[in-house]
């Protein structure tokens, strides 16, 4: 476990041994987080990139106030998130579920499609949920994230968090293992 | 069931929970846990499958790629914030040299490349001679407004291989590689004009905050028309272009006039906000 005080200082320094892990430790999980909420592998791949040449670009803004690093990448990685739903709210974007398509990583379209079928059903059913247990899945089981990095997220007691991430589970059984249930 | 009930079961929930995390198996969670076996059973279960339905990476080419440019940009702070102009320097001689060198082996070339259109031959020396150009362009606003004439070269290409294409025979590989190209432009055009705005690049050094403040507004003002018409002509012509395109380029066209749209509207505030600081 790294002390976040030197790895914020080693960042502010441009430190390549510690720009490196933290690129490593926290790529994927914000790319698990943003297509979890977007539901898109194309503008995840675009946000999840936007993210880490944004914070490359503020590392000197970055204020150590307790928050961890990787929290402040989340944060970042939630604001795009908000900005791209906005826009996408005000305009009816293209629909890039569209096989033809190519994604910016080059893979195969019906690859792609396939993939993105086992997240758009557990998104389906996570935005049955509240606000507030959806943002708990998002932080806790897509990020990632520890119990108290999620509390300090959502300005919320770890406490609660735990209550909200317990009723969000009990939820999603009912949504996603009933049917297979019933079968 | 009493308060204390239910907060005792969240709590055995987040423990077993923290154990699934760790590699721990349900079977394991619940022998600690046998006493909530009916209650914790179903819900670990639930949280098996929703990490099964989150097991997703992105591509190795796509990560590698994202962490290069990533360690780029942060090299390149690094020798902006140190001072070192002698890499500076060394860098930007190998940039004049690389253009000489171009120049003096490949000097026609280059020029007769100019016009040229994707799939053309000279195509690639085109692309590599603007590199060059904007690589040489030391003044950010040089190099925004180099950027945005980049841009509309990208949209006329796409033009042209709209113009050129027809249902029966569209080469799509190459209209989807022109609209990559025009995105990325596009991102390139948003960053200069979001660095502008917040100062970023300049506030390391008195030297490059005089240049700052060598700006003069009615520059910004100039640039921001130059964007606006850039953006407002190009939209037109693309969605006149989208109605005659084969249905198996629209969905990409259309993506690129949305992602050029929202990058010159950002570009454009990003230098008004600027100017109004």
């Amino acid at each position: 476990m790294h002390n976040n005080d030197d790895l914020s200082r080693q960042l502010k320094n441009v430190d390549e041994t510690a720009l490196n892990r933290l690129y490593e430790e926290n790529f994927e999980r914000i790319y698990r987080y943003i297509l979890l909420k977007v539901g898109n592998q194309m503008e995840a791949e675009d946000l999840t990139q936007q993210v880490f040449l944004n914070a490359i670009r503020s590392f000197s803004t970055f204020e150590d106030r307790g928050m961890p690093v990787s929290a402040w990448l989340f944060r970042i990685a939630h604001n795009l998130v908000v900005d791209l739903l906005r826009k996408k709210s005000k305009r009816e974007s293209v629909s890039l579920e569209d096989p033809r398509v190519k994604s910016v990583s080059g893979e195969d379209a019906l690859d792609m499609v396939e993939r993105n079928f086992n997240i758009n059903e557990l998104r389906q059913a996570v935005d049955q949920l509240t606000d507030a247990q959806k943002e708990v899945i998002h932080l806790r089981f897509a990020a990632e994230l520890s119990i108290g990095e999620v509390a300090r997220l959502m300005g919320r007691s770890e406490g609660a968090v735990k209550a909200l991430q317990h009723s969000a589970i009990k939820a999603l059984r009912k949504i996603l293992v009933r049917p297979v249930d019933n079968e | 069931m009493s308060d204390t009930e239910k907060s005792k079961i969240i709590d055995v929930f987040e423990d077993s929970l923290e154990r699934i995390f760790a590699g721990e198996n349900i079977e394991g969670c619940l022998e600690i846990y046998h006493d909530y076996v009916d209650e914790l059973k179903p819900l670990l279960e639930t949280v098996l499958l929703v990490r099964q339905k989150l097991e997703i990476h992105p591509s190795s080419v796509y990560k590698t790629r994202v962490k290069e440019e990533f360690l780029s940009i942060a090299q390149q702070k690094k020798i902006r914030a140190s001072g070192n102009h002698l890499a500076w320097r060394s860098a930007l001689s190998g940039a004049i040299l690389a253009f000489m060198v171009l120049i003096l082996f490949m000097g026609s070339t280059v020029v007769a490349s100019t016009g040229s259109m994707p799939g053309q031959v000279l195509y690639p020396v085109k692309l590599t001679s603007e590199k060059v150009w904007l690589t040489l362009q030391t003044d950010k606003l040089a190099k925004l407004e180099f950027s945005a004439k980049l841009a509309n070269e990208r949209v006329n290409e796409l033009i042209y291989l709209l113009g050129n294409s027809n249902v029966d025979n569209v080469d799509i590989k190459l209209i989807y590689e022109a609209s990559d190209r025009l995105e990325e432009t596009l991102n390139l055009v948003e960053n200069l004009a979001s660095t502008i705005h917040n100062g970023a690049d300049y506030s390391e050094t008195s030297e490059t905050a005089t240049i700052v403040s060598s700006i003069q507004d009615k520059n910004r003002v100039r640039l921001m028309r130059a964007l606006a018409l850039y953006a407002v002509t190009s939209s037109d012509i693309l969605s006149q272009q989208m109605q005659k395109a084969p249905q198996d380029v629209k969905s990409a066209l259309e993506k690129a006039i949305n992602e050029m749209m929202d990058s010159f509207d950002r570009a454009i505030l990003a230098i008004e906000q600027g100017q109004l600081k």
